[in-house]
C-alpha cells in the first residue's frame, strides 16, 4: 500500500534503480518507488530533473516545506487521469452562479457542521451549537460568494473563540501571515499539510484542482484543494491539535520565535507529522460503502460526489462528521 | 454518435452494466483499488505476451486468431463471471471480420484459471442482435448523464463500486 514519506534532514536525494535515495554524511536511506505515494521535503534537500522525471513516472508528489515549516509548494506530476468531460462540467459549474454558489455552500455548511461535532466532543459551559447552525441556516438563500465566504468567516471566528477555553493556550484571534502564537502556528502548519495531503487525493481523480468555487480560480493555489480541506480541517486538523495540547505531548520547547513570528521547530513539526500520518493511514468504517477506508481516502471520495454532482447533476452530500 | 462503431469491450459492458458502459467510454475510470482487476492484467500478460500478439481490427482489440479453414477469434478472460457478455464480444469481434470480408463464423473464450474453453457460434440471428446493441449503445452514449446504478451484488467488485455507492 502506497504511502507519504516525511524527509526532516537535510541531503541528497536522488534515484537509485528502482529506489528513491537519500543520503547525506550520517545516514543513507532507499525507499522502494512503487511505495510512495506522497514525499514530504522538510530539510533542504538537493535533487536533480533526473529524479523529478522518475518522480512524475510514478505519480509521486513531492511537497516542499521551508526552514520555518512553511508550504513553499508541490512538484505536481503530469496528469494521467484526464477526462475532458469533467473539465468541461466542472468549468460550467463555474460559470453558472447558482451552481457555482451551491457547491460553495455545501462546502461551508459541511465545514460548519465539522467544527460542531468537535464542540459536541467537549464540555464547555454554555451551548455553543445554536449560533453555528443559524449561521447554517443563513447560508441556504445566499448566492453570491462574498456572503457565503463572510458567513463562513464568521462561523470560523466564533469556532475559535471557543478554542482558549479548549486547550487553556493563548489564542486571541486567528492570525497567519505570520503566526504570533504557538497555538496559531500549530494551525498554519496543520492546514497546509492538509491542504498538500488534499492535492495528493484530488490528484488520483478527475478534477482539476484548479477550478474551484468556494475560493478564487485565480488564487496564487490550487483553489480546489482549498474548497475540499475547509471540509477535513475541523476532523483531521482542530483533533490532532486539541489531542497534542490536551494530552500535553506537545509543550513551549516544540516552537521557536524570531522576528517572523512562532513555528513549529524541528522537533515539534516532527511531533506532528507523526500524529498526522498516523491518523491519515488509520480506517474507519464507512456508512454507505459498508467498508473500511482510510482517512486519507475519504478525501478522494469527496472527489467522487463532486464529480457526481458534476457529471449526473445528483445532489451532493458532503461528509459531515459522524463520529 | 450516429456512425461511431463500439469497441469489443464496449459490447462487454453493454450486457454487463449500462452505467459502466457510459463512465468507461467518457474515461471516467478510477484509482484501482480492486485487485482483481489487477489480476486479470497480470494473467493476460504473463500467458500470452510474448507467444502471441494480439490484433486490431476496426477499433477492437482482438486477443489473438488462428486460421483454420475459416478465422477463429480467441479472447481470455479471467472468470466466467460474465460469461454471457464476453460470449457477445466474441461474436462482435466476428461480426466485424465479416463486415471487412473476413470469413469467421467461429471463437473461442479460454477461462486461465478454471482451465476451461467455451466455442462461440455465429449466425444471421447474431447478426441482427448486435447490429440492435450497437444501436443501443449509440443511444446510451448521447444521453447527457450516465444511466442510474444498477444495484446487483456483483457491483462490489467492480471499479466503479466506490463512485456509485458513494
Ligand atoms: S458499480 Fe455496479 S452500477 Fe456501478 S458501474 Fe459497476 S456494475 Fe455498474
Amino acid at each position: 500500500m502506497k504511502r507519504n514519506y516525511y524527509i526532516f534532514s537535510s541531503g541528497r536525494i536522488k534515484r537509485k534503480e528502482n529506489t528513491i535515495l537519500f543520503e547525506n554524511k550520517q545516514e543513507k536511506k532507499s525507499i522502494p518507488v512503487q511505495d510512495v505515494d506522497s514525499l514530504y521535503l522538510f530539510g533542504e534537500n538537493d535533487l536533480n530533473s533526473k529524479f523529478l522525471d522518475f518522480a512524475s513516472k510514478h505519480e509521486i508528489k513531492i511537497h516542499i516545506f521551508n526552514y520555518y515549516g512553511f508550504y513553499s509548494g508541490t512538484y505536481y506530476p503530469r496528469e494521467t487521469n484526464l477526462s475532458g468531460h469533467v473539465v468541461v462540467k466542472q468549468v460550467e459549474n463555474y460559470l453558472n452562479k447558482e451552481k457555482r454558489a451551491y457547491l460553495a455552500r455545501k462546502f461551508v455548511q459541511s465545514a460548519i457542521h465539522n467544527m460542531k461535532r468537535n464542540l459536541q466532543k467537549r464540555t464547555i459551559d454554555y451551548d455553543p451549537e445554536e449560533y453555528l447552525s443559524e449561521l447554517s441556516t443563513r447560508l441556504e438563500d445566499k448566492i453570491e460568494i462574498q456572503e457565503i465566504m463572510s458567513l463562513e468567516a464568521a462561523a470560523r471566528k466564533y469556532y475559535y473563540s471557543l478554542w482558549e477555553n479548549i486547550t487553556k493556550w493563548k489564542f486571541e484571534k486567528r492570525t497567519y501571515k505570520p503566526p504570533e502564537n504557538p497555538l496559531n502556528s500549530l494551525i498554519s502548519f496543520g492546514y497546509s499539510l492538509l491542504y498538500t495531503t488534499t492535492l495528493s487525493e484530488i490528484y488520483k481523480t478527475h478534477l482539476d484542482p484548479k477550478i474551484s468555487y468556494l475560493h478564487e480560480p485565480f488564487e496564487k493555489r490550487f483553489s480546489l484543494s482549498l474548497d475540499i480541506s475547509e471540509i477535513f480541517k475541523p476532523i483531521f486538523i482542530d483533533r490532532i491539535i486539541f489531542r497534542l495540547i490536551n494530552n500535553k505531548m506537545i509543550s513551549d520547547n516544540d516552537f521557536q520565535m524570531n522576528e517572523l513570528g512562532v513555528f513549529l521547530n524541528e522537533e515539534g513539526r516532527k511531533k506532528f507529522v507523526k500524529e498526522y500520518d498516523t491518523l491519515i493511514n488509520s480506517t474507519i468504517l464507512h456508512r454507505n460503502l459498508k467498508r473500511k477506508v482510510r482517512y486519507s481516502s475519504l478525501i478522494r471520495l469527496e472527489c467522487y460526489k463532486i464529480i457526481k454532482r458534476l457529471i449526473e447533476n445528483q445532489e451532493y452530500k458532503p461528509l459531515k462528521a459522524w463520529w | 454518435m450516429t456512425d461511431f462503431e463500439p469497441s469489443g469491450l464496449l459490447i462487454d459492458y453493454f450486457y454487463i452494466c449500462k452505467r459502466k458502459l457510459y463512465l468507461y467510454f467518457y474515461k471516467i475510470s478510477f484509482e484501482n483499488t480492486n485487485d482483481a482487476i489487477q489480476i486479470g492484467k497480470e494473467i493476460e500478460e504473463s500467458f500470452f505476451k510474448d507467444s502471441l500478439k494480439s490484433i486490431t481490427v476496426a477499433n477492437s482489440k482482438i486477443d489473438f486468431i488462428t486460421i483454420e479453414d475459416k478465422v477463429v477469434v480467441h479472447e481470455i478472460k479471467k472468470s466466467k463471471a460474465f460469461e454471457s457478455a464476453h460470449i457477445w464480444q466474441v461474436k462482435y469481434y466476428i461480426y466485424q471480420l465479416r463486415q471487412k470480408g473476413i470469413d469467421s463464423e467461429y471463437g473461442i473464450i479460454h477461462y486461465l484459471l478454471l482451465k476451461r474453453k467455451i466455442s462461440v457460434n455465429f449466425n444471421e440471428m447474431d447478426q441482427a442482435r448486435i447490429q440492435e446493441a450497437i444501436e443501443k449503445i449509440r443511444e446510451i452514449l448521447s444521453l447527457s448523464q450516465p444511466p442510474q446504478v444498477i444495484k446487483k451484488p456483483f457491483c462490489s467488485k467492480c471499479a466503479y463500486y466506490e463512485y456509485c455507492y458513494i
